[in-house]
């Protein structure tokens, strides 16, 4: 009976899901013809060249920006919670709409959105030099820099949310009590408010670090392609160099760097659920 | 406890000084005055309680003196120390809060030791003893690992209790500390705040709107309304010689007939002259109110009835109410206006309602009140 009812969802998953990421894993083992298609067999030259530095450079940069991204979320995730949490509820309901009404626009346009941002002479260059940060225009497009801008305004209200959430409840008086048994501002938050906001943070961290690793769309357009991620890497792979075998590889290697990643937050979960319980 | 207000070089004042003296404190929000001119002084090791209805400023009055509101005007002194600017992480005194806010990320004996580990005043050894101790004071001994999720509403404030005391500060301010319990727990904690005021020495400031809760509790009431306090004394005063008619009418019940005052009669519209106290220093022809508290009045079926020297004012019997420990007969007098008589126990008085009655007092135990 249940077994009946299941099975249309059990279909979709293994349709859907599982056949692709199969064929996937068994292209990784696959050698390529002249085409760059599969031509079957089974061999491990396609991980063996992904060892060469420039592909681990990838990896490492992916990492490197991942874990950066997440960082900068985070501090900023929190600062921006604690601030909506501090505020009215009507004024929180309004400020929580500011930041969900950029979803609503197509995410490619919004990144087109920072090219003219910071483009020379644009808005941005505009205010640097109109406070004498900068003089006439500068070329910040393409670069790291921008690449990075637009990884953090990308995965800002992804970190915001998780964050907010454990912050809202949170009684204004704790604070307050926190203040009055001898707590500076500083002590306040990290004796207090964060460790309250950590179940949030670490699910923040989650949502932001392992998508990061994925992103191709910013790092082209931003960052005009030179500094590439893994989902860059994989584009490129399958695209340009027409080597499906290797980019199936590379995705295998993404995926597994992500469940790691996940491992390791699910088990910080459980020693944090431990240690509040 | 390392607090600048209490350096020892200031020992000499500080020795001898109130736990706190308001000077013409004020506190206004936007243009709404919350806090007028409050000048007064709460005595070392005394249990204080602020009292008045909803909105009066109790609330903003207290956070001054703890610091997390700044006045507007006037000065906070604790200790004899003037404490403004000072911060609240800074003074020596906690507050316990009308929701606990206890922390949820820690347990029972964590809560209790914050204050300790943030000052880091002691060695570590000495904390878990103080911990044992502090939950020895209000009865909760051994819940130190327990977490803050299971405990009930009155353990939870037992906990708060030692969280605040846990330092030994020379003031405790407690905002309604008992308003979220029921009825019974209620009074069972009236007791042992009181019971742990005197074991621990340490000045209790709180507040409340249950009058009850006041007079059980404290040794000396301030009376608020509007933003000023009207009164501050002990509860036997407070209740036997309101100063003012705001005073009179909400501590307990009073009755009150308003008029002019000549000589030692007081001139009543339709009532007539009625005999006031003696010796009440004012002057003819003020207009006054002379406050009756209904425990004070007896009922009578005829004015003879009555001793001598006793007022005496003709009325219907409209409800008698029993209240388990007294009766309560609400009477129209003949100008229309309803008067209270209130006897100890069950109805013996064998009145029945709609029956015309005398109801008759002593002057002396009446009060004239001139605002
Ligand atoms: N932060 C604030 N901003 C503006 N007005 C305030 C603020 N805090 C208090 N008030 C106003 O000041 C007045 C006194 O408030 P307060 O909280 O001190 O009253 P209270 O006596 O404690 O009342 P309750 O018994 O209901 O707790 C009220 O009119 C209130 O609206
Ligand atoms: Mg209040």
């Amino acid at each position: 009976m249940t077994t009946a009812l299941l099975a249309p969802a059990g279909l979709t998953v293994v349709g859907l899901v599982l056949v692709p990421l199969l064929l996937v894993v068994r292209n990784s083992f696959a050698s390529a013809d002249s085409y760059g298609g599969i031509q079957g067999g089974f061999t491990l030259a396609n991980y063996q060249d992904l060892l060469d530095p420039i592909y681990l450079k990838v990896f490492g940069y992916s990492l490197g920006m991942a874990g950066l991204n997440t960082m900068v979320c985070l501090v900023l995730g929190y600062v921006v919670s604690y601030y909506l949490a501090s505020r009215p509820p009507q004024r929180q309901m309004l400020l929580l709409l500011l930041i969900i009404l950029p979803f609503w626009t197509d995410f490619l346009v919004r990144t087109f959105a920072w090219i003219n941002l910071l483009s020379p002479g644009g808005p941005v260059n505009s205010l640097t030099d109109a406070i004498g940060f900068t003089d006439g225009p500068s070329q910040w497009i393409p670069s790291q820099g921008a690449s990075f801008i637009g990884l953090v305004y990308a995965f800002l209200p992804t970190a915001i949310f998780p964050i907010y959430a454990s912050l809202r409840g949170v009684d204004n008086s704790l604070g307050e009590a926190a203040r009055d048994l001898g707590c500076g501002w500083w002590r306040v938050h990290s004796r207090v408010l964060l460790p309250i906001a950590r179940p949030g943070m670490l699910a923040a961290a989650l949502l932001t670090f392992i998508p990061t690793l994925g992103v191709f769309v910013i790092p082209v357009l931003l960052g005009g392609g030179r500094d590439q991620l893994v989902g860059n890497l994989i584009v490129t792979l399958y695209t340009e160099f027409r080597n499906q075998p290797m980019g199936a590889a590379a995705s295998v290697v993404l995926l597994l760097l992500m469940v790691a990643s996940m491992a390791v937050f699910g088990l910080a979960a459980r020693r944090l659920r431990r240690k509040t319980a | 406890m390392t607090a600048p207000t209490q350096a020892p070089d200031e020992a000499p004042t500080a020795a001898s000084a109130p736990a706190v003296r308001l000077t013409g404190v004020g506190k206004t929000f936007g243009d709404t005055p919350a806090v007028q001119d409050v000048t007064l002084d709460i005595r070392r090791n005394e249990f204080f309680s602020i009292l008045g209805p909803s909105g009066c400023g109790k609330t903003t009055l207290m956070r001054m003196i703890t610091g997390f509101e700044v006045p507007t005007e006037g000065t906070v002194e604790l200790g004899g120390v003037n404490a403004n600017g000072v911060p609240p992480h800074k003074r020596d005194l906690n507050m316990l809060f009308q929701s606990y806010a206890l922390f949820p990320h820690l347990n029972v004996g964590e809560n209790v030791a914050f204050e300790l580990k943030v000052r880091r005043s002691r060695p570590k050894a000495e904390i878990s003893k103080a911990v044992t101790e502090a939950l020895a004071l209000v009865r909760l001994e051994g819940y130190g690992e327990r977490s803050i999720a299971q405990l009930s509403g009155g353990q939870r404030q037992r906990v708060a209790i030692a969280r605040a005391l846990i330092g030994r500060p020379s003031l405790l301010l407690l905002d309604e500390p008992l308003g979220a319990l029921d009825q019974k727990l209620r009074a069972e904690m009236q007791l042992e705040l009181k019971k742990i005021q005197r074991e621990v020495g340490v000045t209790f400031v709180t507040v409340t709107h249950d009058q009850e809760e006041a007079l059980t509790m404290s040794d000396r009431i301030a009376i608020m309304d509007g933003g000023r306090v009207l009164q501050v004394d002990s509860p036997e005063a407070i209740y036997e010689r309101p100063a003012t008619r705001f005073v009179a009418d909400f501590i307990g019940t009073s009755n009150f007939l308003t008029g002019t005052l000549g000589g030692d009669r007081l001139g009543v519209e339709s009532l007539g002259n009625l005999a006031v106290p003696r010796g009440h220093g004012l002057a003819d022809g003020t207009g006054v109110h002379l406050a009756i508290r209904p425990e004070n009045v007896r009922l009578t079926r005829e004015e003879g009835e009555a001793a001598a020297g006793r007022v005496a004012l003709p009325g219907t019997l409209q409800q008698i109410v029993y209240l388990g420990n007294a009766t309560r007969y609400h009477l129209t007098l003949t100008d229309g206006s309803d008067f209270i008589a209130e006897s100890r126990g069950a109805d013996r008085s064998g009145l029945a309602m709609g029956e015309p009655v005398w109801a008759t007092w002593d002057p002396a135990r009446s009060r004239l009140l001139d605002q």
